[in-house]
C-alpha cells in the first residue's frame, strides 16, 4: 500500500505536465480532443459510487443474507443499532456481500471504461461524419470487441492473483498469521476488485512480453501505479478510484488499535469500508478533475478558435513557440 | 470502603472485626454520600457517638495501587517503589493486612483486583472475589459482584470472618466514563446507600464499620495527581451499639484538625487517610505497620477528661514512627533526610520531655509526615513546562542543524561556527538563568539554581542555532510530500493509550508504510536488474520484519488480545521448542549471509575474510550454547546433578565469547579495519603497472558492517534465545535495506542524468566509481526505517515499555551472583542494546556502497553526520511525543501504568540513541576514513580523477 504522500506529489506534477502540454501539443496537434462523454460520465459515475455504497451499507443485510443471520430478531432493520449490529455480527458475511456486489458493479464499470477507452482511442467525436473514419472506427471496435471475452478472463484472473498478493502484503503489515486468514483474503479481494479489475480489462494485463504491445502495456501500468502520472480521462478515472482504495484500506486499519471494544472494530471490518470509501472519494475525485479539465480545454479550444477567425497575431507565435 | 469489625479483648483492641469498604472515587462522590439524604450523615445526625464523618486527605499520586498501599501501610507510596522489589507490584512490607494475616484473622475480599496483585495470598482463598478493575466501560459488574457476595458474608453469623475488604469501582468509572455530574452518579450513589443501608441492618455489636473513598475526583472526573479535588476524600466510621466516641472527652483544639472542601462554606473535621492505619490497627489490637508514618485519630481514643488511653496510644504510634525513620535514616537512601533530620531529631526530643505528651508527640508524628513527604516528588508545572520547552527546541535544533548540512557546500567551517557559537551560548543562557532565578526564586517554588542554570544553557544554545540555521530555509508549502508520516504518525501515537500499549503492533505497519516509497520507486526502475534488486530486497525486508513481529511478551493492558511468543508459555520463561531447535544453526549461519551481502559489492575481502569465516560464528553459537545451558540448567532436564558442571561452562563460553570479541575482534578492527584486497598485475613491457582494488565500491561500508558487527555480538551474547534469532531476522532485514536504499538511490541518479542535459557522463562513470550519494543526496526517509527498526527490535527480543519485563536473567551471564558494575551493565546492554545497535547501524546508510574517493570523503561525512542527527531527531520527537502525553494526561487513569514508563522508556532510548551515533561517528566512522586515507589518500592519480568528476 502506497503512503498518502504519493498522491499529492503526483496530483502536483501532473498539474504541472498537464499545463505544459496544453501550452506547447494541443496547438501544434490540430486533432479534436480526446473523446470525453461528460454527462454520461457523470451519470455512470453517480450510479455506480451510490451503488458500491449500497453494497456496503445494505446489501450484507437485505433479507436474502437475513437467512444466513445466527439471531432471529430481524423485524427491527432500521434503527442504527441494529444496522450496526447486522454489520458487524459477522464480518466474514459482510465482507463476502461487499465482495459479491462490488464484483457485479466493477464488471459492468470496466466495462463501460472500456467502451470508453475505445472511444477515445479510436478519435470519435461528436460530429465525425467522414465515412473512411467511420469504417475505421467499425473495424476497431470489431478486433476490439471480439477480444473482449479473452481479456475479460485475463482480468478475472488479474484480480485473482492480484488479490493473493494483496492478502500477502495486507498480513505483512499486520494482519493476524495463523487465524482469520478467509477474512483478510477477502479483504485482499475486495481491494483487488476495486483496484485492479477494471485496469485490468481496459488496458490490458501486463506482460513480460518483448513485443511492442506488452512493452506499451507494462510501461503504462507502470507510469500509472508506479509513477501515479494519469494522463487521458480514462486513466484518471482507473487510477484514482485505485488509489483510494489502497490509501482507504490503510487508513482504515488505523481504528482498530484504539481500545473503545466496538462491534465495528473487528478484523477486517475497518479496512474494508475504508477502502470501499476511498474508492468512492477517488472516483468522484477523478469525475471532478476530468470535468474541470474538459471545461478548461474546451475554453482554450474556443479562445484558440476565436483567435484564429480573426487572424494570427504576433502574441499566438509566442504561445507556439513555446 | 474499609470495614473492619471486632470484639475487645486485650485493653486497646476494641473491635474484632473490621468491615472496610474502599469506592474509588470520592471526591466527594463519597462526600456527596455524606449530603444529609444519605445514610452517614443521617445516622451521624441521629448517633453522633456511634457515627463520626471525616474528610480525608489522600496522597498523591491519586491512583489506585498507591492508594491501597497508602491505606494498608501508612506510608506515601511512590510510583516507581524502589526499595522493595522491581519485578510486581506486590508489596513486601509491612501492612496491616500483613498484621492480620500473621494474627491468624481470616480476611474476605471483593472487588477491584488490584488488591491482589498488592496482597496476592494474604485473603482467604474461599473469600476472595477479585473483579477486573481497568474496564472503565463497565460502571456495573465489580459493584453487583461485591454486593453479590458481600452480603451473605454479613448474613453469616459463624464469624468465620474477622476482616472484610470490599472495593466498589462503579462511581470511579462512571466519573471517569460519564464525569461527576451525570446522572447516572446519582443513581449509583443511590445503589451505594441501599448497599449501606443494608450493612448497617447485618452489622453486629462489635463490628466497625469504615467507609472511606481511596482518593478524590477532578471536574472530569479522572483523577492521579494531587490537585484539591482529586486529594478531597471521605471517611467514615461506624459502630452500630458501642459508642465510637466519648461525648464527655474534652480534646484540645490543636489535635482537631479542620479543612474547607472546595466549594463548601464551613470547615469540617478532617484528617489524613493514613491516619487510618495505626487507628484500626490500635483498635484491633494489632501492632502498627513498621512503615506507618500516619497518627492515631484523638476521638476514637480519648475517653472523659483524662487523655490516658489516648497518651497511651499516641506514645506506641509515635515510638513505631520513629523507629521507622531510623531505620531510614541508616537505609542507603538514609541521606534523603539529610534536610530534616535535626528537626524530627529535636521533635523527638520535644515529645519525649514536653509537659503536654499528647501535643508534643502529636507534632512529632506530623513532622515527620511532613519531612517524609517533601521526598515524594509532585507534578512541578515550571519544570514540567521547562522541560517539554527544552525537549521543542533542541529538535528543532537538531532539525535546523540536519536541514543545513544537507544544503550548505562549505558544510565543515559552517558546523565549526555553530558549534563555538553553541558553546557561547551555552555560557550566555547559563549567565541569564543564574540573573533571572534570583528574581523569580521567591515566586516560583521548587525550582532549584542548578535548574535555571541547566535550562538557561540548553535553551540558550538551542534557540541560537535555531536561528543561525533557519533564516537560510524558504519554508515550501508545496512540499508536503517530504513530510514524514511515520514520525508524525508514530509521535501523535503516544497522545492514545491504546496505540501506547499496542506500540509493538503499531511500528510493523510504520515501518511497512516507510518502506512503501522505495517499492514504488523500484517498479519505475530503468534496468531490470535494479527492478529486481529493489523487488527482492524490499520483499525480503518486509517478510524478516513480520516475523520479528510475531515475537512478543505480551504486556498487561493486551490481554485476552495477546499471545506470548517469546517464551514457550506466558508463565514459564523457557524458550519455544522451535527457537531451540533453529537458534544454533541461525547463530552458525549469521556470519555467512553477511558474507553473501558484502560479495554483492565484492568486499568480503580483508578484515571480512578474517573474521566473517571463523571468529564472528564461533562467538555468535557460543552465545546461543550460553542460553541453552541456561535454559538446561533451569529446566533440569539432566537432572539436578549436572547444575553446577552446566553453570561453569556457560559462565566460561560466555566469557570466552564476550572476551573473544572485545579484545580479538576489536583489535583486529581497529589495526586492520578495511576489507579490501589489492592486486598488483605484473607490468607487460611497455605498460604501468595496474592495481586492482577488490571492495573499492564499498570500502566505506564494510568496515563499518564490520565494526558494527563487534557490538551486534555483544548484545547477542545478553539476548536470550528468541532474541537473538529476531537479531538475526533484524540484520538480515537491515542489510536487505541497505541494498534497497542503493538501488533506489541508482534509480533516482539515473532518472536525472536522464533528465539533465548530458546524460551520457553519468552514464559513462563505471558501476564502481560512480557515488549515487553525492548526486541525489541521504533523504530522512531513509533513516525512517532504521529509527523504526531498532524498536521493532526492541519489542521482538521479549521487552515491553514496562519496568515488569526487564530481563534479570541477563545480568548472571557471566557471574553467577549479582556483581557490580557487571550485572547492571549487562541487565542494561540488554535492554537498551537493539535500540543502541540499531541506532549504531545509520551510518551505514550513508556509507554502504559509497566510494572511498575523492579523499577526504566528505559527501560520505556529511551524510553520515546528517544519517546520525536524523536517528536522533526520530527518537527526540518520540520522546518530546511521550512528553508532551505524559504531561497533557499526567490525571489520566492510566498515566503511572501507560504513559508515564513509555516517557521514562522514550528518554533511555534518546540516550542509548545518543551514544550509539557518537560512537558511531566519532570511532567507527573516524577511524575508517583514517585507514581509508592511508590508502587511497596516497593514490594521488585516483584521488584527483575522482576530485575532478566530483567538480564537474
Amino acid at each position: 500500500m502506497s503512503p498518502t504522500t504519493q498522491p499529492q506529489r503526483s496530483r502536483k506534477s501532473q498539474k504541472q505536465s498537464g499545463k505544459e502540454r496544453e501550452e506547447s501539443e494541443r496547438p501544434a496537434v490540430q486533432l479534436p480532443t480526446a473523446f470525453f462523454p461528460f454527462a454520461r460520465y457523470t451519470s455512470v459515475v453517480g450510479v455506480h459510487t451510490s451503488l458500491i455504497a449500497f453494497t456496503a451499507l445494505f446489501l450484507p443485510r437485505t433479507s436474502l443474507s437475513s437467512l444466513f443471520r445466527s439471531s432471529a430478531a430481524n423485524g427491527q432493520l432500521g434503527k442504527p443499532d441494529d444496522v450496526l449490529l447486522t454489520l458487524t455480527e459477522n464480518p466474514l458475511r459482510t465482507l463476502a456481500w461487499i465482495c459479491a456486489g462490488s464484483c457485479v458493479l466493477q464488471v459492468w464499470w470496466a466495462s463501460w471504461l472500456r467502451n470508453w477507452a475505445l472511444d477515445a482511442r479510436a478519435g470519435v467525436t461528436e460530429g465525425a461524419d467522414d465515412t473512411t473514419r467511420r469504417t475505421e472506427q467499425k473495424l476497431l471496435r470489431e478486433e476490439w470487441n471480439s477480444g473482449r471475452f479473452a481479456a475479460f478472463r485475463m482480468a478475472c484472473l488479474a484480480a485473482v492473483v492480484t488479490s493473493v498478493v494483496f492478502s500477502i502484503v495486507i498480513i505483512l503489515y499486520g494482519a493476524p498469521l495463523n487465524s482469520h486468514l478467509l477474512r483478510t483474503y477477502l479483504l485482499g479481494l475486495l481491494v483487488a476488485l476495486l483496484s485492479v479489475f477494471s485496469a485490468a480489462y481496459t488496458l490490458g494485463v501486463p506482460s513480460l512480453g518483448s513485443d511492442t504491445e506488452s512493452l506499451v502495456r507494462r510501461l503504462t501500468w507502470i507510469r500509472l501505479f508506479a509513477e501515479l502520472s494519469p494522463r487521458t480521462p480514462v486513466e484518471r478515472a482507473i487510477l484514482y478510484p485505485a488509489i483510494g482504495t489502497v490509501l482507504g484500506c490503510w487508513v482504515g486499519a488505523i481504528p482498530i488499535g484504539l481500545d473503545w471494544e466496538r462491534p465495528w472494530q473487528a478484523w477486517p471490518l475497518t479496512p474494508a469500508y475504508g477502502a470501499v470509501s476511498g474508492y468512492i472519494v477517488g472516483s468522484l475525485w477523478a469525475l471532478a478533475i476530468n470535468g474541470v479539465r474538459q471545461l478548461y480545454e474546451i475554453q482554450l479550444r474556443e479562445n484558440r478558435e476565436a483567435a484564429s477567425a480573426k487572424r494570427s497575431e504576433p502574441q499566438h507565435t509566442k504561445k507556439k513557440g513555446t | 470502603m474499609l470495614g473492619v469489625c471486632g470484639s475487645p479483648h486485650r485493653h486497646l483492641a476494641l473491635y474484632s472485626r473490621v468491615f472496610a469498604y474502599s469506592t474509588r472515587t470520592l471526591r466527594g462522590q463519597l462526600l456527596r454520600c455524606f449530603r444529609p439524604e444519605f445514610l452517614p450523615a443521617e445516622l451521624t445526625k441521629a448517633q453522633p457517638d456511634r457515627s463520626i464523618i471525616y474528610y480525608a486527605f489522600p496522597d498523591p499520586p491519586t491512583t489506585t495501587l498507591q492508594r491501597i498501599k497508602g491505606i494498608t501501610t501508612g506510608s506515601l507510596p511512590t510510583f516507581v517503589d524502589m526499595g522493595s522489589n522491581f519485578g510486581g507490584s506486590s508489596i513486601l512490607e509491612d501492612s496491616l493486612i500483613r498484621q492480620l494475616y500473621e494474627a491468624g484473622k481470616q480476611i474476605a475480599f471483593m472487588g477491584d483486583d488490584t488488591w491482589m496483585s498488592v496482597f496476592p495470598t494474604s485473603f482467604a482463598p474461599n473469600m476472595t472475589f477479585p473483579y477486573d478493575s481497568f474496564n472503565v466501560e463497565d460502571l456495573h459488574s465489580v459493584d453487583e459482584g461485591v454486593i453479590r457476595h458481600l452480603l451473605p458474608l454479613l448474613r453469616e453469623h459463624t464469624k468465620s470472618w474477622d476482616f472484610i475488604i470490599g472495593h466498589f469501582l462503579g462511581v470511579d468509572h462512571v466519573g471517569h466514563r460519564l464525569g461527576p455530574d451525570h446522572p447516572t452518579m446519582q443513581a449509583k450513589l443511590q445503589q451505594m446507600d441501599n448497599v449501606l443501608r443494608e450493612t448497617v441492618e447485618l452489622l453486629d455489636d462489635d463490628t466497625l464499620l469504615v467507609l472511606l473513598g481511596d482518593h478524590g475526583m477532578d471536574r472530569k472526573g479522572d483523577h492521579g495527581g494531587d490537585g484539591e479535588l482529586e486529594t478531597s476524600a471521605g471517611l467514615w466510621l461506624y459502630s452500630k451499639t458501642r459508642p465510637l466516641v466519648d461525648p464527655q472527652a474534652d480534646i484540645p483544639a490543636h489535635l482537631l484538625t479542620n479543612r474547607t472542601y472546595p466549594g463548601a462554606s464551613t470547615a469540617h473535621r478532617s484528617v489524613q487517610q493514613i491516619d487510618l492505619v495505626p487507628s484500626l490497627s490500635l483498635l484491633l489490637g494489632l501492632p502498627i505497620p513498621f512503615n506507618n508514618l500516619g497518627t492515631v485519630i484523638p476521638e476514637l481514643f480519648w475517653t472523659g477528661k483524662q487523655a490516658t488511653s489516648f497518651e497511651h496510644a499516641l506514645r506506641t504510634n509515635a515510638a513505631q514512627v520513629k523507629r521507622y525513620l531510623d531505620a531510614y535514616r541508616l537505609s542507603p537512601a538514609g541521606s534523603e533526610l539529610d534536610s530534616a533530620w535535626k528537626d524530627i531529631q529535636s521533635a523527638w526530643q520535644g515529645a519525649m520531655e514536653g509537659q503536654v505528651p499528647a501535643l508534643t508527640m502529636n507534632m512529632f508524628t506530623r513532622y515527620a509526615l511532613e519531612a517524609c513527604r517533601m521526598l515524594w516528588a509532585q507534578f512541578n508545572i515550571t519544570l514540567i513546562g521547562l522541560g517539554l520547552t527544552t525537549l521543542l527546541s533542541s529538535s528543532l535544533a537538531t532539525f535546523a542543524v540536519y536541514d543545513s548540512l544537507g544544503r550548505i557546500v562549505q558544510w565543515e567551517p559552517w558546523l565549526d561556527r555553530i558549534a563555538s557559537m553553541t558553546l557561547r551560548w551555552s555560557g550566555i543562557g547559563t549567565v541569564s538563568g543564574l540573573v533571572v532565578a534570583f528574581p523569580l526564586r521567591p515566586y516560583v517554588k521548587d525550582v532549584a539554581i542548578f535548574d535555571y542554570v541547566a535550562f538557561g544553557a540548553a535553551i540558550a544554545s538551542s534557540f541560537a542555532v535555531i536561528k543561525q540555521a533557519l533564516p537560510a530555509r524558504r519554508l515550501e508549502i508545496g512540499s508536503i510530500s517530504s513530510i514524514p508520516l511515520p514520525l508524525v504518525l508514530h509521535t501523535l501515537s503516544f497522545m492514545s493509550n491504546s496505540y501506547t500499549f499496542w506500540e509493538d503492533h503499531v511500528i510493523p505497519y510504520l515501518l511497512l508504510t516507510s518502506i512503501a516509497p522505495f517499492v514504488l520507486t523500484g517498479f519505475t526502475a530503468p534496468t531490470p536488474r535494479l527492478r529486481t534488486r529493489i523487488l527482492f530486497f524490499s520483499s525480503l525486508f518486509a517478510v524478516c520484519v513480520r516475523l520479528i513481529a510475531i515475537s512478543t511478551v505480551c504486556r498487561e493492558e493486551q490481554q485476552p488480545y495477546c499471545h506470548v511468543t517469546f517464551f514457550s508459555g506466558s508463565t514459564i520463561t523457557t524458550p519455544p521448542g522451535l527457537i531451540l531447535a533453529i537458534v544454533v544453526p541461525i547463530a552458525f549461519g549469521l556470519p555467512s549471509a553477511i558474507r553473501q551481502y558484502l560479495k554483492i559489492s565484492k568486499s568480503d575481502q580483508g578484515l571480512a575474510n578474517i573474521l566473517l569465516p571463523t571468529i564472528f560464528p564461533s562467538v555468535l553459537t557460543s552465545s546461543s550454547f550460553v542460553w541453552i545451558l541456561e535454559w538446561m540448567e533451569s529446566s533440569e532436564v539432566l537432572g539436578p546433578s549436572c547444575s553446577g558442571a552446566l553453570r561453569l561452562t556457560r559462565t566460561t563460553l560466555a566469557w570466552l565469547s564476550i572476551g573473544t570479541i572485545l579484545v580479538v575482534a576489536l583489535t583486529l578492527w581497529w589495526l586492520i579495519p578495511l576489507c579490501i584486497k589489492v592486486e598488483t598485475s605484473e607490468p607487460a613491457a611497455n605498460e604501468r603497472r595496474e592495481v586492482t582494488i577488490i571492495g573499492f565500491a564499498n570500502a566505506l561500508g564494510s568496515p563499518y558492517l564490520i565494526f558494527w558487527l563487534i557490538f551486534f555480538s555483544l548484545v547477542f551474547t545478553t539476548t536470550q534465545l528468541a532474541g537473538q534469532v529476531i537479531l538475526a531476522l533484524a540484520t538480515v532485514a537491515l542489510l536487505s535495506f541497505l541494498e534497497v536504499v542503493d538501488s533506489v538511490r541508482d534509480v533516482r541518479a539515473l532518472n536525472l542524468a536522464f533528465s539533465s542535459s548530458k546524460p551520457s557522463e553519468f552514464l559513462a562513470q563505471s558501476q564502481e566509481t560512480r557515488s549515487t550519494l553525492s548526486t541525489v543526496g541521504l533523504r530522512f526517509s531513509e533513516v525512517t526505517p532504521i529509527a523504526l527498526l531498532a524498536l521493532q527490535v526492541f519489542f521482538g527480543t521479549g521487552h515491553q515499555a514496562v519496568i515488569s519485563t526487564i530481563q534479570w536473567k541477563s545480568a548472571f551471564i557471566l557471574t553467577s551472583s549479582l556483581t557490580y558494575p557487571l550485572s547492571p551493565l549487562l541487565v542494561i546492554l540488554n535492554s537498551l542494546g537493539p535500540v543502541f545497535v540499531f541506532a549504531l547501524a545509520v551510518p551505514l546508510i550513508a556509507t554502504w556502497n559509497t566510494p572511498p574517493l575523492p579523499y577526504p570523503p566528505s559527501t560520505a561525512q556529511n551524510a553520515t553526520l546528517r544519517a546520525c542527527l536524523g536517528i536522533s531527531l526520530y527518537f527526540t520527537s518520540l520522546l518530546l511525543g511521550s512528553a508532551i502525553s505524559s504531561a497533557w494526561l499526567r490525571r489520566h487513569l492510566m498515566v503511572w501504568k501507560v504513559f508515564a514508563p513509555r516517557f521514562m522508556l522514550a528518554a533511555l532510548c534518546l540516550v542509548a540513541v545518543d551514544v550509539a551515533v557518537i560512537v558511531g561517528y566519532v570511532i567507527g566512522f573516524g577511524r575508517i576514513s583514517v585507514a581509508v586515507g592511508r590508502v587511497f589518500g596516497s593514490m594521488p592519480g585516483a584521488n584527483d580523477a575522482a576530485k575532478a568528476r566530483k567538480s564537474q
